[in-house]
């Protein structure tokens, strides 16, 4: 950058040239025709620029630094129209500075985007909006970093908090951003009795006692917990840190009773077809994953809803987002999102192939990567390989706790999970389904996390059918039926019925046909039902699933905040192998089991694990908990790691190569997707 | 052929006039069916589709669940003639070679023109249960090791797909017959009680029927379909959506047997018959059947093929029958991506095997709509 001692247009073109230098060999083709245009597009900006460059410095000052910025045409003509205040005024006095990775990009353009349902903006809506949260998780994955928290201080052994919000940043409705988004969060929210009937979940009350905010000032506020709680950091980086746990209380205010006359919001709730103002509250606050949805909720992202339908949601710029980047332009550089709604899968994969969307990850799947590639010129897009986040793409969960005494002895049986896992063929899954890209694992943390360890990964995956023979005969289990399968002691055929919603993971269903074979070659008779999720998940409350597969959160992040594969602390039908201890601890020790000693064992780290502060020390106790389950095998992995295939316009730029895509890592928020732009 | 043994010269036109009126309603309908040159071929066609379907086992070179993980996604193999120049008359295939392009992740197989693997005919290879009693392993033909043969290619766990295509076919073509028999039976009967008795036992038949009818038929599948507990095996899973499509199939013919009967039992010839005394269930079947059994075979014919695509839908839907069953449906499921047009679209050959017998049993139907009223063509 320092090379670049051109005023501000010339910076950025210089910058994008340079950087086309470097580009891969697959750009090189198009470098000749952008070359062009950027030569074109220098030529034009010096000549229109004339009068400008006198004023402009021979000093390396950005604009960012002088207080000047630049906006968005569109923008620039609403300001010229009176119906904007100035950029400058619109922007924090110290806006935040994003470094694009590749380049300074341009404004303009609609960025097309494909949902799989109306409101489950997860995936690549995530991907195009950069959802705010009050933390970031690093674009290196590394760990955390300041995002709309600019600063903090831990006190108190890590059981008090010092956070500073970003300063005179502004919603997208123009009114001033600050502490008041988290009190009021906190205060008419969390602890009203209506909103929140149950009371704070679990996360809001470490050492079982609900965290205390004090507002400092307009720009702070203490945290105090009952217990060190250093864990929030990664908590507030991660879903529970976007627009949930701060919300816009000034325009809230109208639709809440402790602020409006209760009488006038019942009827104003009955009105839109409601019977309660919380439930209209509720619609009000309403947000699609961490994006608001309703439309008119003001934001702090980078986009705000205008227009919704089944069909399809259109997101326009917000004018006061607050960051810039290092030329001063206001971000976001893209000018509007449209997000298409499509149920079916395969239109998606359609209209992916076809060029139709500038992003797609979220419903790409490894299997269909030959089609990706042969259709990239024509659709004008790249294939890039990200990891997938997964850490496990299919590990499978025996009920510990279900019903049945004769089942749930053989499921408790460690020796039985044991022989489960030597019955898998890895490889053979592995070389048909996934290329040979991905690595044959048990659940353990995810290869490219902190907490990896080689040994547990590698715990029982060995295809030997002959010791996982021997191990169900050494169980009481040798005696066979005129079929061929075992016999459990009661005389019944040992036949699981696995249960799973095929929609979920679009490479289930060949893996388990294959399951199903293995373990008719050591005995076991297993049924498959595949169910509609919401049934499914039903059967899974109701404690009727005795056997599941889900893919496994285990990420850096998410291993601390969401060891849901890991510990029975949340209830979900993801993760079923201690479905009824999970009642028992979610519900107070009221209702379901108590769980056996070992898996007490694991409750008992995890609650440690959030309470410490030093990192080494915190590594020391999930080890236990990594450990355990390399032992136990309380849910058994199959493979992992693989390549996740994401499809990018080659428009698009400023979009990484190299990432980690799911769940754990929001998608694309770690890569500042207000930084994409488009590039002609 | 009485005229020609009185030894009269009788000229062939009169012969065959004279067979004509001669003749049973039965040698009629064959008669009328056989100048139905389609239907005729078709009958041939689909007589051959069951006779697979019944050796499946000696037929089909593999088993339908014998995976060989290094041919998935194999195309069709190539059968040659010539190897090296030279003309064989016994047809050889050469082994296939995966090699995966790691940049498209495509999998591409060639083919290693060394050694010939001739193909055996009548060899013993892969081990089976013939109809699950008899043990055999004795194929059409096979393939010398080391080579393969996939017909049809092969799919994503490499099993030979012309195998489970035939295999299917079983399931697919058989659950076509039990269906309607079961559907057939209920019609007739329910249709006949309303239509000859009338009154309560008719108005609580129709009503059952408009009920069933006003019910949209997937939504009806599904609900049924979902309610087949998981444990049951794969036969009884089988058996229990064969009762279900014809629980939902018997509707429209009972309607038009009871419509018959409506028109038949006002006939004199059923007054006469009453009148003489004969009982209720001699009248139905022995004068009044015999007026529109034609009919009822014709729709019998013509329900084949549609209980055939409504298992065929029903699988393809995820809601039919399952894994490890197959099925052209339950094929048909796994095909329903953009990545198996695009890539192997020898997976959706089981569809061509749907529409030809579709089309061979309604060109049967056809046929035998022509021929099973002899006189009246007349």
């Amino acid at each position: 950058m320092s090379a670049c001692n051109f005023p501000v247009p010339l910076f950025y073109g210089c910058f994008i040239n340079r950087n086309f230098m470097e580009e891969s060999k697959v750009r090189l083709i198009l470098k000749r025709s952008l070359t062009l245009v950027f030569v074109l597009f220098l030529a034009a900006q010096i000549v229109s620029a004339g009068g400008a460059t006198e004023s402009g410095s021979e000093t390396t000052t950005t604009a960012a630094s002088t207080g000047k910025y630049n906006e968005s045409p569109v923008l620039a003509a609403k300001v010229q129209a009176g119906e904007l205040p100035a950029v400058e005024d619109r922007l924090p006095p110290d806006p935040v500075v994003v470094e694009p990775i590749e380049s300074i990009g341009k404004y303009g353009g609609t960025l097309q985007i494909g949902l799989g349902g109306t409101y489950s903006w997860y995936g690549d809506g995530q991907s195009a909006l950069g959802p705010e949260t009050l933390w970031r998780i690093k674009a290196d994955y590394t760990g955390i970093e300041a995002n709309v928290i600019r600063e903090w201080e831990w006190s108190n052994e890590g059981k008090t908090l010092v956070i500073h919000v970003v300063e005179g940043a502004k919603w997208s409705d123009g009114e001033p951003f600050n502490a008041d988004a988290i009190m009021f969060w906190y205060e008419d929210m969390l602890l009203n009795e209506e909103l929140s009937p149950s009371g704070p979940a679990t996360r809001w009350k470490p050492g079982g006692e609900v965290m205390k905010l004090t507002k400092l000032d307009n720009y702070s506020i203490r945290y105090d917990f009952a217990v060190p709680y250093p864990v929030i950091e990664i908590i507030y980086a991660h879903y529970q840190g976007g627009q949930y746990t701060w919300v816009p209380g000034h325009y809230l205010k109208q639709f809440h009773a402790t602020y409006t006359d209760k009488d006038k919001l019942t009827a104003l709730a009955k009105e839109e077809g409601f019977d309660e103002w919380y439930q209209l509250y509720n619609a009000k606050n309403r947000m699609a994953s961490v994006n608001p949805a309703a439309i008119d909720l003001p934001t702090m992202s980078a986009y705000m809803v205008v227009a919704s339908s089944p069909e399809s949601h259109t997101l326009v710029r917000n004018p006061y987002y607050w960051k810039v980047d290092p030329a001063g332009n206001q971000l976001p550089y893209i000018d509007e999102v449209h997000l298409g709604i499509y149920t079916d899968r395969e239109v998606m994969v359609l209209k992916a192939i076809q060029g139709e969307f500038d992003l797609f990850g979220q419903n790409s799947a490894l299997a269909d990567y030959p089609v990706y590639q042969e259709n990239k010129e024509k659709g004008g897009y790249e294939v890039y390989n990200w990891v997938d986040a997964n850490a496990n793409l299919m590990a499978w969960n025996f009920n510990l706790t279900i019903e049945d005494p004769v089942k749930r002895e053989v499921f408790r049986d460690r020796r039985f999970r044991i022989a489960f896992s030597h019955s898998l063929n890895r490889d053979e899954i592995n070389e048909t389904q996934f290329f040979g890209l991905a690595t044959p694992m048990a659940a353990t943390a995810h290869p490219q996390s902190a907490y990896y360890k080689q040994e547990y990964a590698d715990a029982y995956i060995e295809y030997d059918p002959d010791k996982a023979n021997d191990l169900l005969d050494e169980m009481g289990l040798d005696k066979r039926g005129s079929d061929g399968y075992r016999l459990m002691k009661d005389g019944r055929t040992l036949e699981i019925t696995l249960e799973y919603p095929p929609d979920t993971h679009t490479w289930a269903p060949p893996i388990v046909e294959l399951v199903v074979d293995y373990q008719k070659d050591i005995g076991i008779k297993l049924n498959v039902k595949a169910d509609d999720r919401t049934l499914y998940g039903q059967r899974v409350a109701d404690n009727k699933v005795e056997m599941n597969e889900w893919a496994t959160v285990a990420f850096t992040t998410t291993l601390l905040t969401d060891p849901r594969c890991f510990v029975p602390f949340r209830l979900g039908d993801e993760t079923i192998w201690y479905r009824q201890w999970a009642v028992w601890y979610t519900s107070g020790g009221e209702q379901g089991e108590e769980p056996i000693p070992e898996v007490m064992d694991l409750i008992n780290w995890y609650e440690e694990l959030i309470t410490i502060v030093d990192q080494d020390e915190r590594a020391a106790v999930l080890d236990k908990i990594l450990k355990s389950h390399a032992e136990n095998l309380w849910t058994i992995g199959t493979i992992g790691n693989t390549v996740k295939p994401v499809l990018v316009s080659v428009n698009l730029g400023n979009v990484p190569k190299e990432g980690v895509h799911g769940y754990d890592a929001i998608r694309m928020q770690p890569n500042h997707p207000e930084t994409f732009f488009f590039k002609n | 052929m009485a005229s020609e043994d009185s030894g009269l010269r009788l000229s062939a036109e009169e012969t065959a006039v004279d067979r004509y009126y001669t003749a049973t309603q039965g040698q009629l309908i064959v008669r009328a069916f056989k100048k139905h040159r389609l239907a005729v071929i078709s009958l041939f066609l689909l007589l051959l589709f069951y006779v697979t379907a019944s050796f499946a086992e000696f037929l089909s070179p593999y088993g339908p669940f014998d995976r060989y993980s290094k041919f998935v996604h194999a195309p069709p193999t190539k059968v040659h003639f010539v190897h090296d120049g030279s003309f064989s008359l016994r047809p050889f295939v050469y082994k296939q070679v995966q090699e995966l392009d790691m940049k498209t992740l495509r999998r591409h197989y060639s083919e290693d023109k060394s050694q010939p693997h001739y193909v055996k005919f009548f060899s013993r290879s892969i081990d089976y249960k013939m109809w699950t009693l008899f043990d055999g392993n004795l194929h059409l033909f096979s393939v010398e090791e080391p080579g393969h043969i996939f017909l049809l290619g092969a799919d994503e766990l490499g099993r030979d797909m012309l195998s489970r295509i035939i295999y299917a076919s079983r399931i697919s073509l058989s659950i076509g017959f039990v269906g309607v028999v079961l559907s057939f039976v209920l019609g007739a009967t329910l249709g006949a009680i309303s239509g000859y008795f009338g009154g309560v036992a008719d108005t609580v038949i129709q009503r059952i029927i408009e009920l069933l009818r006003s019910i949209p038929t997937i939504p009806l599948w599904m609900g049924l379909a979902a309610a087949v507990p998981p444990d049951w095996t794969p036969i009884m899973r089988y058996f229990a959506i064969t009762v279900i499509l014809s629980l939902v199939a018997w509707t429209g013919l009972a309607r038009v047997v009871r419509g018959k009967f409506l028109e038949l039992r006002e006939e004199e010839f059923i007054m006469a018959a009453r009148l003489a005394g004969t009982g209720t269930f001699k009248i139905i079947l022995t004068h009044m059947f015999p007026g529109f059994i034609s009919y009822l075979i014709v729709n019998a014919t013509l329900a084949v093929p549609r209980m055939i695509l409504a298992e065929t839908s029903l699988s393809f839907l995820g809601l039919g029958l399952r894994t490890p069953v197959v099925s052209w449906g339950v094929l048909l499921q796994k095909a329903q991506n953009v990545r198996t047009m695009a890539v192997h679209p020898w997976l959706l050959l089981p569809v061509i095997f749907v529409i030809a017998t579709v089309l061979l049993f309604n060109f049967i139907g056809d046929g035998l709509r022509d021929a099973a009223d002899p006189y009246k063509s007349t």
